[in-house]
């Protein structure tokens, strides 16, 4: 998976359609809520990607839903987040929705946060990581899931596999995301008694060196890639089959092509949940009484390829347990 | 009482029927409460057998995760949720697996802040306020919170924390469970509202700790399912009540109640309700499922009830039928055989009183049955016959050759069962009856031949009467001679015979002299009795071999067969002498009787059957003619046949005489014999012929045929028309002669019935004076018509016409006659008159008739006076008129001249 595929020309035509889209909406359609889902990223991301599938299959036919993409992934300066978050704003104001669902962090920090917080409109957040104190919620319309990654479960798996390991590096793209998922990461190998290093790059040449450098450490725990302007699969994947002697884990699917041992999180759970609670509110239920929660789904993947380059051997039940990431 | 009967049956079937509907409307409900109680105890079977695989599958599910709990060192919420959510796939009433850990009171903040930092972040331990809501739990030794739901949906994370041993009920289910070690059940309040509570509760350490403080003392949690009852008993029947409780302890708790679904009809007000509890154990939680439920009109299925009373009333309207069918055929039965007896009766009362003799007997002709006519005909008793072969009661031949028939039963086999034959029957006596016997073939149903009934019928009178009938039609029956028909019958088989054969036959014809004057004076009575006579005479008088008929009125016929013609003229002469001497005596009288016989030899050359009869019949004319009392042989050449073949050539002429008046009246006159008679003079108008060559032709040349051919009537009809006609010239032109004219009439014209209206047409035609004609009639002719005769006397008498009967004193008892014939003149036969010199008997007759007719006032007239003494004595005698050839003989020409002639009395010779 690659984020960012589109072209942003076509990404703003895409948002302009959608604004048309408010105005000329079926009629037959008039009849359901309005649901607005804000995603912080674009379309095309895979982690967004897979929290959007969640919601819609959960509100289709169930309210109208319709989709503004904040595109803070791509647009990196505060200013363009906080013009993104006007923009949805002004959407909310214009469309008047009984609900908004937001996915990840941005949308929670230039939307929720600043005009919204305890508002009559109902905000149901998604994919916020680890924690909201930083935001400050839960407020009165706001609830929602946190997303967490299994750190502490893929920690324990990887020191399993590599016994005796105590040193550990974590490889991510050099975005705030990232930093706040590194910190997990930092707390929970501590915790484990391991030595917790970190690289953040912001290419992909500067991702493969830190990769490179990965290799003297026990294993690497491989943030995601989000972030990384000139990132290519193909090209990383290439550059790392001659490197790799270490075990590599992560957390994120979309990084197991270049990552051996997968316990990935489940983006859908997000927006399943979120689409749930939506449905709950405007059902009646407020939404101070639904508790926040953190996400608990994820998945374990294999990637045979790596794990052959690297002449490591895994456990028989943990082979026969794993995915096979095609 | 039939109809009664049936009428009574018919109430009787329809008050049944009435309760067959009922019984079977009553059956099909009862059929149907049946039903709905079967289907419910099989629904509370269905129940028990569900709800108990479904709670061992909770228990199994429940033992499970609480095996997989104590198997791993670690549980994830990951694991814990996969394995969840398999459940809640394997099980949809699995609302939530819930899993509660014990945690004391001095772990509550760190177990609180690692939900929160695992990103729960307003996680705590709650316990329901009074409200109801959640709010945080008060400090307590230890609590029982929630730390995992699975499935994680908005509804059940608030429930997340919340400490279960806040509430008693769901305590007590917890310390039961841990207690127990096993499942313990209890509501499912507050988590959810219709499920309830399975508890497990797990412990430290790998295995269930065995004793009860071990496992107060490693309690780690508890697990919980919590089963939503509406899924939970899904699919197990629809509206039932169900009430759900446990036993954890001695006292049930109700786990769940379901209400019963409220029943919209009025029916079910009427419709027993339904209960069953069904027990399930989990030990040591006991399960004690409720079930009610009230029947309502669901249950009830009307269509069946038609079904069921459509079957009832089928199958009774079926037996009905059958019932009445076997009723039907008893009476039809009964009927029969009363028919049948009364059948019986009327073939007995038929057999015992119809004319014909019916004997039945078996197949081997022997006889079982004689009705009474058959015991008369036969002249066996039936008691006797019976028994008895038919051939010993009688036996049958034929009528025409006395030959033996057949066996009248072996006839009507072989003719197919019926056959009909004319037979002599013969008695056992001996008696011979002459009978028509119709035997028919007796078969029973199968068609099998069981005996033969034997009809017959006494036909002796019909025999008898077809042979008088046959004798009728060929006998006279009065003389019970042959008649015509039969005897031209025969007559033409000799004269075949002769024809074709050597043989010599002779025909006599036979004509009774004067038997038409005995006929008409004596009656017919007397004629009969002369017939008889003479048919018996001359039946005694000829050959056996001869044939004697009567061939009508006084004319019989003798045909004798191989007869020569000479012996035929002895036959004939015999017959002749015979008759001549036969006398006849009826009443005072006594006649004369004599035959004219005509004989024919019948030969080759005698010609044909008619030839014969013509050449009879003129011989017999001719013998008459001869004067009677005669034979007279018939031959070709014969002179007197020659005149009588000469009559009949005069019959043609006269015939074209009467119609070309050739015919010329002549007068003799009629002089009153006393020079000072008052009486007028008379001129008697004869007829005369005129033949072709101009010469007079007497009247005793054609009148004979004339009589013989019926044309008398035509001639005196001309005579008076010619006489009327001359004579009102004459009285125009001589209106002083006063002479009374006589004319003719003959018996025939007598007879005639035209002849009044004629004499009238004339009388007015030519005004004629009715007192100056007078008829001249004969004492024959009246006779022969009595009645007719005086009627015509006596209306041309008023119109003024005079009669004199004519030659009085040859017939027969003429005396007698005249008191009763209206005549005017008696004109004395000149029988009398030419002899009356000489002979004192004539004499007396013309005295006694002229004193006769002076007695009855009538004029006398003496004939045939051919001489002057003659006409002196007859003056002597004081006879009135005097006619005769003395004194003047008939002359031709005109009246007038010869009455001019005649008007004065010639001289006396």
């Amino acid at each position: 998976m690659r984020p960012g595929i589109f072209h942003p020309a076509i990404q703003n035509l895409v948002r302009v359609a959608g604004i048309v889209f408010l105005f000329v909406a079926p009629a037959a359609a008039a009849d359901l809520p309005k649901c607005l889902f804000v995603s912080s990223y674009h379309q095309g991301y895979a982690w967004s990607d897979g929290v959007e599938r969640g919601l819609r299959q959960t509100l289709q036919g169930k309210c109208q839903i319709h989709q503004y993409d904040m595109d803070t992934k791509r647009k990196k300066s505060e200013e363009e987040h906080k013009a993104a978050a006007l923009e949805a704003k002004a959407l909310i104001e214009s469309w008047r929705p009984d609900v908004v669902i937001t996915a990840d962090d941005n949308a929670a920090k230039y939307l929720i946060q600043p005009y919204y917080r305890d508002d009559k409109l109902p905000f149901v957040f998604c994919g916020i990581n680890w924690t909201v104190k930083e935001y400050g919620f839960p407020y009165k319309n706001v609830t929602g899931m946190i997303e967490v990654a299994p750190v502490k479960a893929m920690l324990e798996e990887a020191r399993g596999l590599v016994p005796g390991a105590h040193k550990m590096l974590y490889i991510g793209a050099d975005t705030s995301t990232e930093m706040k998922n590194a910190a997990r990461i930092r707390k929970a190998a501590e915790d484990q008694g391991l030595v917790y290093e970190e690289k953040l790059a912001r290419t992909l040449d500067a991702w493969v060196a830190a990769y490179q450098a990965g290799q003297d450490y026990d294993f690497i725990v491989m943030g995601s890639n989000a972030g990384i302007d000139d990132w290519d699969t193909q090209r990383a994947v290439t550059a790392i089959m001659p490197l790799t002697r270490r075990l590599t884990v992560t957390s994120h699917e979309w990084m197991m092509p270049v990552t051996m041992l997968g316990m990935t999180k489940v983006p859908e759970e997000q927006g399943e949940w979120a689409g749930s609670v939506a449905l709950q509110i405007l059902d009646g239920v407020a939404p101070q009484s639904i508790p926040v929660i953190a996400n608990r789904k994820w998945d374990l993947y294999l990637n045979p390829g790596l794990i052959d380059s690297a002449a490591l051997t895994l456990p028989p039940q943990l082979l026969s347990k794993g995915k096979v990431y095609q | 009482m039939s109809a009664i009967r049936i009428g009574r049956r018919r109430v009787v079937a329809a008050l049944l029927g009435l309760l067959v509907v009922v019984l079977a409307l009553g059956i099909a409900i009862r059929n149907d409460l049946q039903l709905a109680n079967t289907a419910f105890h099989e629904l509370d079977d269905e129940i028990e057998t569900t709800l108990t695989r479904r709670l061992d599958n909770l228990n199994a599910s429940l033992r499970s995760l609480s095996g997989m709990h104590h198997a791993m060192t670690r549980l994830s919420q990951q694991e814990l949720s996969a394995f969840g959510q398999e459940i809640g796939r394997s099980h949809p009433y699995v609302r939530a697996i819930l899993q509660l850990r014990l945690v004391d009171a001095g772990e509550r903040a760190a177990y609180e802040e690692s939900f929160q930092e695992a990103g729960f972040p307003t996680f705590a331990i709650t316990a329901n306020g009074e409200s109801g809501d959640l709010v945080p739990s008060p400090a307590r030794p230890g609590y029982m919170a929630l730390s995992f739901v699975e499935p994680l949906d908005p509804g059940l994370a608030r429930f997340l924390g919340l400490d279960f041993y806040s509430r008693a009920d769901l305590r007590e289910a917890i310390d039961q469970a841990v207690r127990s070690g096993e499942i313990s059940a209890a509501p499912a309040t507050p988590i959810g509202k219709g499920a309830f509570l399975l508890l497990k509760a797990v412990y430290k350490g790998f295995f269930v700790p065995t004793t009860e403080s071990e496992r107060l003392a490693q309690v780690h949690g508890v697990y919980g399912l919590v089963v939503d009852v509406p899924a939970f008993l899904a699919d197990i029947g629809g509206g039932p009540g169900l009430h759900l409780s446990t036993w954890n302890t001695e006292r049930p708790v109700t786990l769940f109640r379901q209400p019963e679904a409220a029943q919209p009809d009025w029916v079910a007000r009427f419709l027993p309700d339904q209960h069953a509890d069904i027990d399930i154990s989990l030990d040591p939680t006991r399960f004690r499922i409720s079930i009610d439920r009230t029947l309502d009109s669901r249950a009830l299925r009307p269509a069946q009830w038609m079904t069921v009373t459509a079957t009832f009333v089928g199958l009774y309207l079926a037996g009905v039928l059958v019932v009445f069918t076997r009723l039907r055929a008893t009476e039809a039965a009964r009927d029969a055989k009363e028919q049948l007896f009364q059948e019986k009766e009327r073939a007995q009362v038929t057999l015992q009183s119809i004319g014909e003799a019916v004997i039945t007997t078996d197949p081997t002709g022997v006889v079982d049955f004689l009705n009474p006519a058959a015991a008369q005909l036969t002249g066996w008793g039936a008691d006797d016959a019976r028994g008895r072969h038919l051939n010993e009661i009688f036996s049958l031949v034929s009528e025409k050759d006395g030959t033996g028939l057949p066996d009248p039963i072996a006839r009507a086999l072989r003719d197919h069962d019926e056959s009909e034959a004319a037979a002599l029957m013969i008695r056992s006596d001996g008696a011979t009856i002459a009978v028509i016997e119709n035997a028919a073939a007796i078969r029973d149903s199968d068609g099998h031949f069981t005996g033969a009934a034997l009809i017959v019928r006494d036909v002796s009178r019909e025999r008898n009467l077809l042979r008088e009938m046959a004798f009728q039609a060929t006998h006279d029956p009065l003389t019970r001679l042959i008649n015509r028909r039969q005897f031209e019958r025969e007559l033409a088989a000799v004269v075949d015979d002769a024809l074709n054969s050597d043989s010599q036959h002779a025909l006599m014809y036979i004509d009774l002299d004067q038997f038409k004057a005995i006929n008409d004076s004596c009656g017919h009575m007397a004629g009969d009795q002369l017939l008889k006579q003479v048919a018996s005479h001359l039946g005694e008088n000829i050959r056996r071999l001869d044939r004697l008929a009567r061939l009508g009125g006084d004319e019989f016929g003798v045909l004798l067969r191989d007869c020569s013609i000479e012996k035929a003229l002895e036959v004939a002469e015999a017959l002749r002498h015979e008759i001549k001497d036969l006398r006849l005596h009826w009443e005072d009288k006594t006649f004369r009787i004599s035959l004219s016989v005509g004989v024919v030899a019948i030969s080759q050359q005698s010609g044909s059957l008619d030839e014969v009869l013509r050449a009879a019949d003129a011989a017999c004319y001719v013998a008459k003619d001869q004067g009677r009392n005669r034979v007279h042989f018939y031959q070709p050449d014969d002179q007197m046949l020659a005149k009588r073949s000469s009559d009949m050539q005069w019959l043609q002429r006269l015939r074209e005489a009467i119609d070309n008046d050739q015919l010329v009246l002549f007068g003799q006159s009629i002089f009153p014999l006393n020079a000072d008679s008052p009486h007028p003079a008379m001129c008697e108008l004869l007829v005369r012929m005129v033949d072709a060559d101009g010469r007079i032709v007497p009247p005793m040349t054609f009148i004979p045929a004339a009589e013989r051919f019926n044309l008398m009537f035509d001639l005196d009809l001309w005579v008076i028309g010619a006489a009327f006609r001359q004579l009102a010239t004459l009285w125009q032109h001589h209106p002083q002669d006063r002479r009374i004219f006589t004319i003719n009439l003959s018996g025939q014209s007598l007879d005639h019935p035209d002849l009044e209206l004629a004499i009238q047409r004339l009388e007015v035609e030519h005004k004629i004076e009715p007192h100056r004609i007078c008829f001249e009639i004969t004492e024959t002719s009246v006779i022969g018509n009595m009645d007719r005769a005086l009627a015509l006397m006596d209306s041309l008498r008023r119109r003024g016409f005079l009669f004199a009967l004519d030659d009085f004193g040859t017939g027969l008892s003429s005396f007698a006659y005249l008191k009763k014939l209206p005549v005017d003149y008696l004109k004395i036969d000149g029988e009398f008159v030419r002899d009356i010199l000489h002979d004192p008997v004539d004499k007396a007759m013309v005295d006694t008739i002229r004193r006769i007719g002076g007695v009855l006032g009538m004029t006398t007239i003496a004939e045939a006076i051919e001489d002057a003494d003659t006409c002196a004595l007859l003056t002597a005698m004081g006879i009135d008129y005097g006619q005769g050839y003395h004194l003047a003989k008939p002359a031709p020409g005109e009246f007038a001249p010869v009455i001019s002639n005649v008007v004065a009395l010639p001289a006396r010779k």
